[in-house]
């Protein structure tokens, strides 16, 4: 193991810190407040995806892009049940619902396995939805 | 295995699986019994069928609870078990009393046997999950004492460590609240009170610091993580389950008549509980991550991942959904709380005792690990079960929604019975996942007789 290297068996949180708020954002964004999670990463990204170490640029991209399109893909399909089958159907709510929470529980998982990449200095892709890592 | 009285906890472990696969024939059968209703009536009508189904779960759970913990106080401790023959009595015991109990249940009218092992001396059954004759109460009480002396001596000959102290409280705290099953007070409101400190304390209390005790320690094991990173998560995990699982108490007395402030202590204390399994899902996959090399147990840390995600989908996300009392006022003991029940106990509970036994096994039967065919048919197991567990908990999420929506928001309600007729197609469905279910146990259970070369212990 060289100098630069974390020891990832005895170090509590190696990783960078920007890097994890940026993941902890995106699960805020999901989980308790969100709009204004989204807020405040988008206004890190801005400030920071240029200057800032690879692995951190890459959280910070992979977890806005990820935030528009999840939030799009949750968002647009919900309220797109909703709208063709109408408030009234209780087939509405059954596929609202399911869809909505399914998905939602999905991102969240996607997030927390970003958080421990994260913690652990290490870049990661959200599937489907992440854009390409930076190399 | 580095002591000789850790064996006490292999059949211990084979009794929990034994009666998790009673559990399972009991659960398809009246999943059957919802759609075709007369199926084994009169001989094994539905309460009864539910009564054995809820009451081995919970059974075969605490075998695995105990067996899980006479594996890993003595390593823990560093010393051999304070007595072995005592949890060997214990075990016959409490399997004898467990299938005496059940056999009641099946052979014999729920009130004859109420009659006959002393209800009327001390009235505590006809509850749900308590339903135990008061002789069988007292035989847990018995045996849960001498097991916490038995562990509690065990610890103070030995090494203190977090994670067996947190194991230990958890068990001291299921057994104290088991206590208030022999309260019944005649008020009905105050008999729910505190029928919930068995129940709730039990499942969103105790249980998660004995689950994060176990799951610390075979994450130790399978990734060589340094104690003092995982000790200090496990230190925030019961914090946070505390915390919020002793005043979420609450989201369980909305309507029951009790006061109204219960529905905000309720609410807002609950909507936190997804928090800790939130952070053990993080724990799980953190830990995982960090390791160096590969453990030769695949199965087992495949186990504890699953544990961590599952957890947090069935106690966190499907307990959420309708913890808060506005959506609670609608979806109270509809199918929706089925749902959230099956997922949430098979993710946090079952899963960390299979994990345990996924660990501890092979080196019980003296190799590191099992053979690599034996593993990917126990992963092959995994994936069947948690997968089904997933449909079933879709299928009655599904239903629950149909049947608020038709029972309780529809501006021409429809009766109970004329609403279970509308979702029997989910009843349907979930069905046959849980006929997927049991052949991911029937193969689970194959994984054991897999014959093959097995990695050999190294004993340091």
């Amino acid at each position: 193991m060289s100098a630069q290297e974390p020891d990832l068996l005895t170090e509590q949180i190696p990783g960078p810190r920007l890097a994890i708020v940026a993941e902890a954002l995106f699960l805020a964004n999901l989980l308790v407040a969100p709009g204004l999670a989204f807020l405040v990463l988008l206004v890190l990204w801005r400030r920071h995806r240029d200057s800032a170490p690879l692995v951190v640029r890459n959280h910070l991209r992979q977890t806005l892009v990820a935030s528009i399109y999840g939030g799009a893909m949750l968002l647009g399909v919900s309220i797109g049940i909703f709208m063709l089958g109408g408030l009234d159907d209780p087939w509405s709510w059954v596929l609202g619902i399911l869809y909505f929470v399914s998905f939602h529980a999905t991102l969240v998982i996607f997030g927390v396995v970003g958080l421990n990449h994260a913690i652990l200095g290490r870049s990661w892709q959200y599937p489907f939805i992440g854009p390409d890592l930076y190399e | 295995m580095k002591y000789s009285s850790q064996s006490v906890a292999m059949p211990y472990f084979i009794a929990a699986i034994g009666l998790f696969v009673g559990q399972i024939i009991f659960g398809l059968a009246m999943g059957l019994q919802y759609v075709v209703g007369d199926f084994l009536f009169p001989a094994i009508p539905f309460n009864i069928a539910r009564m054995v189904h809820t009451n081995l779960l919970i059974v075969w759970l605490l075998f695995g609870f105990m067996g899980a913990t006479y594996f890993l106080v003595p390593e823990e401790a560093e010393t051999e078990l304070y007595s072995p023959k005592l949890a060997l009595v214990m075990f016959w015991v409490f399997l004898l009393a467990g299938a005496a109990t059940i056999l009641g249940y099946l052979l014999v009218p729920y009130a004859t046997l109420a009659e006959m092992t002393g209800n009327n001396i001390l009235a505590t059954m006809g509850r749900e999950f308590l339903e135990q004759p008061l002789l069988t109460k007292i035989g847990i009480v018995i045996v849960a004492l001498a097991f916490l002396f038995n562990i509690t001596m065990t610890m103070l000959k030995g090494r203190k460590t977090v994670i067996s102290i947190v194991l230990l409280m958890g068990l001291w705290g299921l057994a104290i609240f088991f206590l208030f099953s022999f309260y019944n007070p005649g008020n009905l409101v105050k008999d729910k009170f505190y029928w919930w400190w068995v129940v709730h304390l039990w499942v969103e209390g105790v249980w998660e610091l004995i689950m994060a005790a176990i799951l610390a320690f075979v994450l130790i094991k399978v990734t060589g993580v340094d104690r003092e990173v995982i000790e200090k998560w496990l230190y925030v995990i019961i914090t946070l389950a505390l915390v919020t699982g002793l005043i979420g108490t609450g989201h369980h007395y909305f309507w029951i008549g009790t006061p109204a402030y219960w529905q905000w202590l309720g609410s807002v204390f609950s909507a936190l509980e997804p928090i800790p399994f939130f952070a053990m899902t993080v724990f799980a996959f953190n830990m995982v991550n960090r390791r160096r090399r590969e453990h030769p147990n695949k199965a087992a840390v495949l186990w504890a991942l699953g544990t961590g995600v599952m957890a947090f989908l069935g106690a966190g996300v499907w307990g959420f959904l309708h913890t808060l009392a506005p959506v609670n006022y609608y979806t109270h003991g509809s199918q929706i709380t089925a749902a959230h029940g099956h997922m949430a106990f098979y993710g946090a509970y079952v899963l960390v005792v299979l994990t345990m036994i996924s660990y501890a096994m092979p080196l019980l039967r003296g190799r590191a690990a099992n053979d690599e065919r034996a593993q990917v048919c126990e992963m092959w197991g995994f994936w069947l079960m948690t997968i089904s567990m997933v449909f079933i908990t879709l299928f009655l999420t599904a239903a629950g929604i149909l049947q608020v929506w038709l029972q309780r928001v529809s501006s021409t309600p429809m009766p109970f019975m004329a609403v279970q007729e509308q979702i029997s197609l989910f009843y349907w469905m979930r069905l046959w996942a849980g006929v997927v279910f049991a052949a991911g146990l029937v193969t689970y259970l194959a994984s054991f007789f897999v014959k093959g070369e097995s990695k050999p212990l190294i004993h340091a």
